[in-house]
């Protein structure tokens, strides 16, 4: 007896990407099990504006909510960032351990926030990406015209650790910015890299996983509680198993996408053990910087480090 | 009850209100008909932050303001005589491709026809051209380098363009390149034309001299580097399109009033004033356009529009005739800013429905809008020159008609040539 | 009225010289930034930031001068066909609704700026988002007393016979 309910979403991935077909087919089923009383509505592509834009228009109520990377969504919990700090992981077993032990919490305090979510998403792992020369050490890194995207606080304090400057640049402005010289060096998952048309202009990419990127769905509190709660119990099912499913498959993407790098000639660079020590110090620096500076909380920070240790300690016996 | 609202603001607007208040009206009447809070007017209006690139825009109008103001007409006149006066249909032939680039380094932002209208007119007149001619010619030339880099409209037709799902791929670079054939075109023909003229009625020629020539870029050896800046930094990749704003900003600042001295500082200010409050004009009425686009995309107008269209047409060629007569009529009431932003949300996804480059539907938007730029009763060359030279607007009209023609036929060679703006991308 | 006028003429200077130094600074500070990309490839973290809030508040400022002296793009087709009188009144009307709309556009850019407020974000570090944002209902009341303004003498203009 409850009317039609319409969930506006905006996105700043395109139409037809693998994420908007799964979320679509996840809409539809549920409009089918709740006969039609809830809907999803999707923005694809950047229609509604960046990441803040619709964050905003998610406060007035104009979206009810938006599928974004998850540190766009420090408003609401600022700890939803915490895999992206840098150097944390060193391969996707370390990823998916960690992850099992933390992101139910994560998805929690993001609900606490006012975030109605459905778990997390991988994104990929973003890896340095250079147009004029392999970059193997830190030292290499400094002497490089390295990207920034804007408002990013956590990346500033790492590049400052690092001892890069780097050069701020709108999402938009990155692909110009590669061609015309602005900048030489850029962080992207493969997919990214590959969406955003910067593997045409790249040459090398460094194997070293500088940090792990999550998208979330979040839809806002308030509207999500108008849902009946029969009907928000389906849509939690159906979106759960869809997010999962996308974690999934943006896996083999990532991993199809890298090979796909390779074949277009772009040559991957090995640091040597020296260097990757090197590299792990700064990062350490880094994450430290992160913590005083208040950007994530030391104590989810300490327990990701502490799952970190365990795990380490624990395949080394 | 919604309806009456929407006449009313029709009848507003043709009143003369504010095109920006009429468009931020028809958007709030469109959201508020779909409960959506207001509040959203703020966050679109503040969305001018999301696009780094409209940076370009103050600068490159204030750099137009000031070059429109000294002798870099004067000088870049004399220079361009030197290389092609001696020429059949020389000088003709001179007023075309100096108002070309003039138009490219001010962004084509009206300056063009203040700078070089008087100064070409009574040369061409003591050339002999008789005052028809010389007066069409220059009203005519005054949008001409509409196509060519940095034109501010090529530029705002990207940034709108990339708001919509089927413009992702219009980027700057993009539409630069696209404009740049389409843009030699239509020099070539006027001047094909200018020179068959010429030929029916002759008129004294300047013959070529080295001395001369050489005379003429030491003079003009200031305004040289400018064309290095705008396109050499833009396409060399060492600026970014607002970063080449910046610089051609802060040189033509520095060569007018310290090398030239032909701007007092008091005048720069005044200069600075007027530059921002056309800036300031055009931007309101492209944020709030944002906003009512942003309306159109919730309540899917743009598609509901294809479908009714596709019922009576269904040839991409029966459109983009279509197209251009709307394009004509369109372009004799409303200014190029106010067309860009109203029309190109709504024609984009249509275009795309047919199989239009979003790239190419720049050019053949722009390239109709040069010719609104001479139609009564809006024309801005038509306002600008009457003002200029006192002469009444419908007279001045008549004597744009030849060219008008020639353009037209450029128009439409643009728009069945598809290849012409994409060439180069 | 000799006060007023005085009072008047000082708040355009004000005007026109936020809009000239916004522009100068937005020259210098572009400059700046090219000059460190190029010569030191590096840049100022906050200098995009600022810069495309300054475009916003260079448009608003604009705007707000030249709702002055009508200099904003309108049509108009109409009024030119009209005697002196009737142009008066049709020209107080479209005033009145000028007014009507930046009110609205006041309004509820400040119901924006209040809600920004409140959740703290930041455009760039050291400035509140809410204080970038807090010249939109600024520039949008002004602009709306102006049209009433311009609306009421067009209409006693018009009363007393279209005589200025
Ligand atoms: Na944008
Ligand atoms: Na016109």
């Amino acid at each position: 007896e409850s009317s039609a309910l319409t969930l506006k979403i905006a996105t700043l991935s395109p139409d037809g990407s693998g994420w908007m077909t799964k979320m679509r087919a996840g809409a539809g089923e549920v409009d089918k099990r709740t006969q039609g009383r809830v809907q999803f509505k999707f923005y694809t592509g950047g229609t509604m504006g960046n990441d803040r834009s619709v964050l905003s228009k998610i406060k007035i109520g104009q979206l009810q909510g938006g599928a974004v990377t998850a540190g766009s969504l420090t408003d609401f919990n600022r700890d939803v960032q915490i895999y992206a700090m840098p150097l944390k992981f060193k391969n996707f077993n370390e990823v998916d351990a960690v992850r099992g032990k933390m992101d139910s919490m994560l998805s929690r305090s993001l609900e606490q926030g006012g975030m109605v979510n459905f778990g997390f998403a991988e994104a990929g792992f973003a890896y340095a990406m250079s147009k004029t020369g392999p970059i193997s050490s830190v030292a290499e890194l400094r002497k490089h015209k390295v990207w920034i995207p804007e408002n990013d606080p956590q990346s500033a304090e790492a590049l400052k650790a690092f001892q890069v400057s780097p050069i701020p640049l709108s999402l938009a402005d990155v692909l110009p910015g590669l061609q015309t010289g602005i900048v030489d060096t850029v962080a992207s998952s493969p997919i990214g890299a590959l969406a955003l048309q910067w593997h045409t202009q790249v040459r090398y990419v460094t194997e070293l996983p500088l940090s792990y990127i999550v998208g979330v769905l979040a839809i806002d509190q308030k509207a999500f509680a108008k849902i009946d709660p029969a009907d928000q119990a389906v849509v939690r099912e159906v979106m759960t198993r869809v997010f999962r499913e996308i974690d999934k498959q943006n896996r083999q993407d990532n991993l199809a996408a890298w090979e796909a790098l390779q074949k277009q000639g772009i040559k991957a660079v090995r640091p040597s053990s020296q260097e990757v020590e090197e590299w792990e110090k700064d990062a350490q620096i880094a994450g430290e910087r992160i913590v005083k500076a208040g950007i994530v909380s030391p104590q989810v920070m300490q327990v990701l480090e502490e799952n970190l240790k365990q795990l380490r300690s624990g395949r080394k016996q | 009850m919604i309806l009456m609202l929407c006449l009313a603001l029709v009848v507003f607007a043709l009143l003369g209100a504010p095109l920006f208040t009429v468009l931020a009206g028809a958007a709030m009447l469109g959201f508020w008909h779909d409960e959506i809070p207001l509040t959203v007017m703020g966050v679109e209006i503040y969305r001018i932050v999301e696009t780094p690139v409209l940076l370009a825009l103050p600068l490159f109008t204030y750099a137009g303001y000031i070059l429109g103001e000294g002798q870099t007409s004067h000088r870049l006149v004399r220079l361009t005589r030197a290389f092609l006066g001696w020429l059949p249909g020389g000088l003709a032939i001179v007023a075309f491709t100096t108002c070309a680039f003039f138009t490219a380094f001010t962004g084509a932002s009206g300056a063009t026809i203040v700078a070089m209208g008087a100064l070409l007119y009574p040369a061409l007149r003591q050339a002999g051209y008789d005052e028809r001619f010389s007066l069409g010619l220059v009203t005519t030339s005054g949008s001409l380098g509409l196509l060519l880099p940095p034109s501010l409209p090529l530029i705002l037709y990207a940034i709108i363009a990339q708001q919509m799902p089927q413009g992702a791929g219009v980027t700057i670079d993009a539409v630069f390149r696209a404009g740049l054939f389409p843009a030699l075109l239509m020099v070539a023909l006027l001047s094909l034309f200018g020179y068959w003229v010429t030929k029916r009625r002759p008129v004294e020629l300047q013959p070529f001299c080295w001395r001369e020539l050489g005379r003429a870029l030491v003079e003009a050896k200031w305004e040289l580097p400018l064309p290095v800046f705008v396109l050499g930094g833009i396409y060399g990749g060492v600026f970014a399109v607002s970063e080449a704003a910046a610089v051609t900003a802060l040189y033509v600042t520095f060569v007018s009033l310290v090398v030239y001295r032909e701007v007092r500082l008091t005048r720069l200010i005044a200069l600075m004033r007027e530059a921002m409050v056309m800036v300031g004009g055009i931007l309101l009425i492209l944020a709030v356009a944002t906003a009512l686009t942003n309306w159109f995309i919730d309540a899917e107008v743009p598609s509901k529009l294809f479908a009714l269209v596709k019922q009576y047409i269904d040839s991409k060629w029966a459109f983009l005739l279509l197209l251009n007569v709307f394009l004509l009529i369109l372009g004799c009431f409303l200014d190029i800013f106010s067309a860009l932003v109203i029309m190109v949300p709504l024609l984009l996804p249509m275009a795309a429905g047919f199989g239009i480059h979003p790239v190419h539907l720049g050019i053949i938007f722009l390239a109709n809008m040069e010719i609104g730029y001479c139609t009564p009763p809006v024309g801005m060359n038509l306002m600008i020159a009457s003002y200029r030279f006192k002469k009444p607007m419908l007279d001045l009209a008549a004597s744009t008609l030849p060219f008008l023609g020639v353009l037209m036929v450029a128009v439409l060679i643009i728009t069945f040539v598809p290849v012409l703006s994409l060439a180069l991308l | 009225m000799n006060v007023l006028h005085m009072l008047l003429k000082a708040l355009h200077r004000i005007e026109d010289g936020i809009l000239a130094l916004l522009l100068v600074v937005m020259i210098g500070l572009a400059v700046v930034q090219i000059g460190l990309r190029n010569l030191f490839d590096s840049g100022l973290l906050w200098a995009d930031s600022l810069l495309r809030v300054l475009v916003l508040w260079i448009a608003l400022m604009g705007a707000i001068v030249a709702s002055r002296e009508h200099q904003h793009i309108s049509m108009d087709l109409i009024t030119r066909f009209l005697s002196e009188k009737a142009a008066r009144y049709v020209g107080s009307l479209t005033d009145m609704f000028a007014a009507g709309v930046c009110f609205l556009l006041a309004w509820h850019s400040y119901d924006f700026v209040i809600i920004e407020r409140e959740s703290a974000s930041f455009t760039f570090p050291g400035a509140p988002s809410w204080l970038c944002e807090s010249i939109m209902p600024v520039a949008f009341a002004i602009m709306a007393l102006r049209y009433l303004a311009h609306g009421g003498l067009a209409f006693a203009g018009a009363r007393r016979g279209g005589q200025q």
